[in-house]
């Protein structure tokens, strides 16, 4: 073989793998899709006989802690604790972590909420750093609210202090910011009274976007289309996550994660797993392990996906914040795929390890890094003079049309079943958006995508700042509201 | 005068059925030219790409997905537009016949009115209908429940319920709901077999269709119960207990039931119920095989107040997994019994945190004498326990 000869067969062999790799995760998408639409025909009509109700007054409803982690939140803190009052159900206790926060977050609880330090003997089943007290609130709306004081140990380590002084059956996990849907606990416990052979460790649903939405007292009143093109791409993204991949991967008993925005548990499997490890991305993470531990113990499960949008959360909007965000999610992927590496096609652990995993590892780990290969291959043929335009054109038209149909895809979902957006101009600037979406946010996410694998190689385990700016157009509604309820 | 207006009609109309067939020539002439100038567009293409087939491949990829597009888009519009307009269209009907039922119910329907009635023929009406007669009847006084049910059969509406119950599971769960709201019990039958389905749904809605529709032996659907009695179900069926007035079986005819979700469900009926006669056939399932069973039994002698159980359960707290260690002291604790204090004194020195805060928190429960003896203790007692001693201690938790 000669040197013209070799460099042919090397650029054979480069283009058969990205073809395949493109044609594999096409195929993967398009599949998710399929058994997603079916998956939510008919959570749809079964949702349509179930009255929540039953649960609110029912002596055999469990009882569920809302462990709330707050960092520096004190923009926000005192309006979301108000929020998460508004939802309805009954045997519910709210723990707040305030995770050694710098800023006021503590002091806006304590006056809000007429917090005292109570004697609360905290059992450390899970080991965290100094929880400095533990405060009850004297105010009778606010009864079962608790709040921890304790040394800044990140929020895998706030929510294990959380865990630990849990008494209930179930936990919900949510951030500081989450605004619930009122009928977001009933929703997700609803999963667990289901439970047959298989117990349910967990339930997850979707998160939504609420830049632009009006929130009032604590709820969602009026949902808008963001108005910043970055949110509004967003919007696109997690509808395509939440609705298509998803509630597919819930279906093939493939879930790996459930969002830390808005998760429930089963409270003694996470302890016995060891609770959520010290890591980037801990919700991942403790999805991943506690399967583990169940598969490893042969015990029967399954993780739930409620489809519903129970949880509305701020995304980002400057690039700074963005990509910081995004860079972490990365580092939590690459993180918790190699932590538990032993998963990988291991028929131990079921559709798990044969079809949960390699789809991360292949499609959401490796993507941005075989598109960045990609793009040096084509600059590389081009200098070379071995590039034909017209192929770069049309692959370039099938990966845009591809992307393009596949986010219209997600919005005919969406109007199909929850249809959030009733405006008609909302759906048009979300297609407007997807129209533009390949060339905004797409190369940003790659970029912060690759950016995350280097700082991962380079060591960076680091958080990352990331700030609110708060709901604004509720801020005057809920501070009237607020010393109302009160008196 | 009305033979010319027809003249002139069809005059109009042939105009424009040939300004029509002018149209359609113009734009079928339209989609020849655009086939043709993609073809070309298509050979442009595929004879300047290196690879053949592959280029192909794509080429009509993007074709499928540019044409898969075109067809999304007028989908989501037309979705939009068509939910709204049936929503609204649901509630302007659901409106009228609403005022039309009330009207009838206070005799205030003329016959002409009551005929036009009950010959509606649409199908959409016809479950409207239904649906509003079953709004009213939920909502009204049992008064109207016969008059209801008598317009519901004289309309045959029973006989499109019926028809539901041969269509897909959820035009099934329709149909049972609607038979078993208006007591047409000529289905029992059918809805008896749907139970046997493996569809947790409608498996459901049978039970609470039978429920209601078998006064006598609402409950005899347990006997047969295969699958596992979800916690999810027996909140329905408690509920429907306690909204209709449902004949209460004694729940300890079934604790010997092979199938355990059963047993736990009539424990807890058993327990919220207070039937305090099935005590003793409670106490005999304290040694089941299931540590959930065995959960539930505990609690259950516990909220039936049987002091008898105490010594059983002492007798069983060594040979328990933790949670039903917990269970126990928890149990004693309720009971409030000063002469059980020593046992749990025994354990408060227990290596496990939870049973040490569970005898502390049963001391709390016993009294006065529990809180002066838990204050020694706290005097002499290591440092996890004097926390402990001092939580239970704090009435703000």
């Amino acid at each position: 073989m000669n040197y013209g000869e070799f460099i042919r067969f090397i650029s054979y062999f480069l283009d058969g793998i990205f073809i395949s790799y493109a044609f594999l995760l096409i195929f993967s998408y398009t599949t998710l899709s399929i058994i997603s639409g079916v998956a939510l025909n008919y959570y749809l009509k079964k949702n349509s006989f179930v009255d929540y109700n039953v649960i609110l007054d029912s002596p055999l409803a469990p009882s569920v802690s809302v462990l709330v982690p707050a960092f520096n939140e004190s923009k926000t803190i005192v309006d979301n604790i108000e929020s998460i009052y508004t939802i309805h159900y009954n045997n519910f206790d709210v723990i707040v972590i305030n995770d050694g926060s710098t800023d006021s977050t503590f002091e806006d609880m304590q006056a809000a909420f007429k917090l005292e330090k109570v004697n609360f003997a905290v059992n450390m089943e899970i080991p965290t750093k100094e929880v400095r007290g533990v405060y009850k609130s004297m105010l009778s709306t606010y009864s079962n609210l608790v709040v921890i004081d304790k040394e800044n140990g990140g929020k895998a380590d706030a929510l294990n202090a959380g865990i630990n002084v849990s008494d209930k059956a179930l936990f919900m996990a949510i951030d500081a910011d989450s605004i619930l849907e009122p009928d977001a606990v009933l929703k997700l416990v609803k999963p667990f009274l289901e439970r047959t052979d298989r117990r349910v460790i967990a339930a997850g649903g979707v998160v939504r976007i609420a830049n632009s939405c009006l929130v009032e007292n604590g709820r969602i009143t009026n949902v808008k289309v963001p108005r910043n093109i970055l949110a509004r791409m967003q919007v696109l993204e997690y509808t395509r996550s939440f609705l298509m991949g998803r509630m597919a991967w819930a279906q093939l008993d493939g879930l790996i994660i459930i969002s830390g925005a808005m998760g429930m548990f089963d409270r003694e499997v996470v302890v016995q797993s060891g609770g959520y490890a010290h890591s980037i991305g801990e919700d991942m993470e403790l999805v991943v392990r506690i399967r583990r531990y169940m598969s490893e113990n042969r015990e029967k499960y399954k993780i739930e996906y409620v489809p519903d949008p129970l949880c509305w959360t701020e995304a980002p909007v400057n690039l700074k914040v963005f990509g910081r965000q995004r860079s972490r999610w990365t580092r939590g992927t690459i993180e918790t795929l190699t932590d538990h590496s032993k998963i990988f096609l291991s028929p131990q652990y079921g559709a798990m390890g044969l079809l949960g995993y390699p789809f991360w590892f292949l499609f959401e780990w490796l993507a941005p890094l075989v598109e960045v290969v990609g793009i040096i291959y084509m600059i590389a043929l081009f200098l070379t003079d071995n590039l034909s335009v017209s192929f770069i054109l049309v692959t370039s038209l099938f990966v845009y049309t591809f992307a393009v149909f596949f986010s219209t895809w997600a919005i005919l979902y969406e109007e199909l079943t929850f249809h959030r957006y009733e405006r008609k101009m909302d759906v048009f600037r979300l297609w407007i958006a997807a129209l533009l979406e390949p060339f905004i946010l797409h190369p940003i996410s790659l970029f912060f995508a690759v950016k995350g694998n280097v700082e991962y190689l380079m060591g960076n385990r680091s958080w990352g700042k990331m700030e609110r700016k708060g709901f604004l157009h509720r801020k005057e509604k809920i501070k009237k509201n607020r010393f109302k309820s009160l008196d | 005068m009305q033979i010319k207006l027809i003249y002139i009609i069809l005059i109009e109309l042939s105009g424009c059925v040939d300004h029509v067939q002018g149209v359609l020539l113009v734009f079928f002439d339209f989609l020849k030219t655009f086939v043709e100038k993609a073809q070309s567009i298509v050979n442009y293409a595929f004879e300047r790409l290196p690879y053949n087939a592959l280029n192909g491949l794509i080429i009509y990829m993007i074709i499928v997905f540019f044409v898969a597009l075109v067809f999304l888009l007028p989908s989501i519009l037309f979705s939009k537009l068509y939910l709204s307009y049936r929503k609204k269209k649901t509630e302007l009907l659901h409106q009228k016949y609403s005022k039309i039922i009330v009207r009838f119910l206070i005799d205030d329907l003329s016959e002409k009115e009551l005929s036009d009635l009950k010959n509606v023929k649409s199908k959409f009406h016809r479950k409207i209908l239904t649906a509003v007669l079953i709004s009213i009847d939920t909502a009204e006084s049992k008064l109207v429940s016969s008059e209801i049910r008598k317009l519901y059969l004289d309309m045959k509406l029973n006989e499109d319920s019926v028809r539901k119950l041969r269509r897909r599971w959820h035009h099934k769960i329709r149909g049972i709901r609607e038979l078993s709201h208006m007591k047409v019990k000529s289905e029992n039958k059918n809805i008896m077999d749907f139970l046997k389905r493996p569809n947790e749904i409608l498996r459901i809605e049978s039970q609470m269709g039978l429920i209601k529709l078998l006064p006598f032996v609402p409950f005899a659907f347990l006997d047969s119960q295969e699958k596992p009695f979800t916690v999810w179900e027996q909140i329905n069926v408690f509920d429907l207990i306690r909204k209709k007035r449902i004949e209460i079986p004694e729940f300890h005819l079934w604790l010997d039931h092979w199938n355990d979700s059963v047993v736990m469900f009539c424990l807890d009926m058993i327990r919220v119920l207070k039937q305090r006669e099935a005590a003793p056939k409670v106490m005999e399932l304290l040694y089941h095989d299931n540590d959930l069973v065995k959960g539930k039994v505990i609690k259950t002698l516990v909220d039936l107040e049987s002091e008898e159980a105490v010594v059983k359960l002492k007798e069983l707290f060594l040979l328990e997994e933790l949670p039903n260690q917990i269970n126990i002291i928890r149990s004693i604790g309720q009971l409030r019994l000063e002469s059980e204090m020593s046992f749990l004194i025994e354990n408060i020195n227990n290596e496990e945190f939870r049973i040490r805060m569970e005898c502390c928190k049963s001391l709390v429960l016993v009294g006065e004498s529990g809180i002066v003896k838990l204050k020694s203790l706290s005097e002499n007692g290591d440092e996890e326990l004097k926390r402990i001693i001092s939580h239970v201690l704090d009435p703000r938790i």
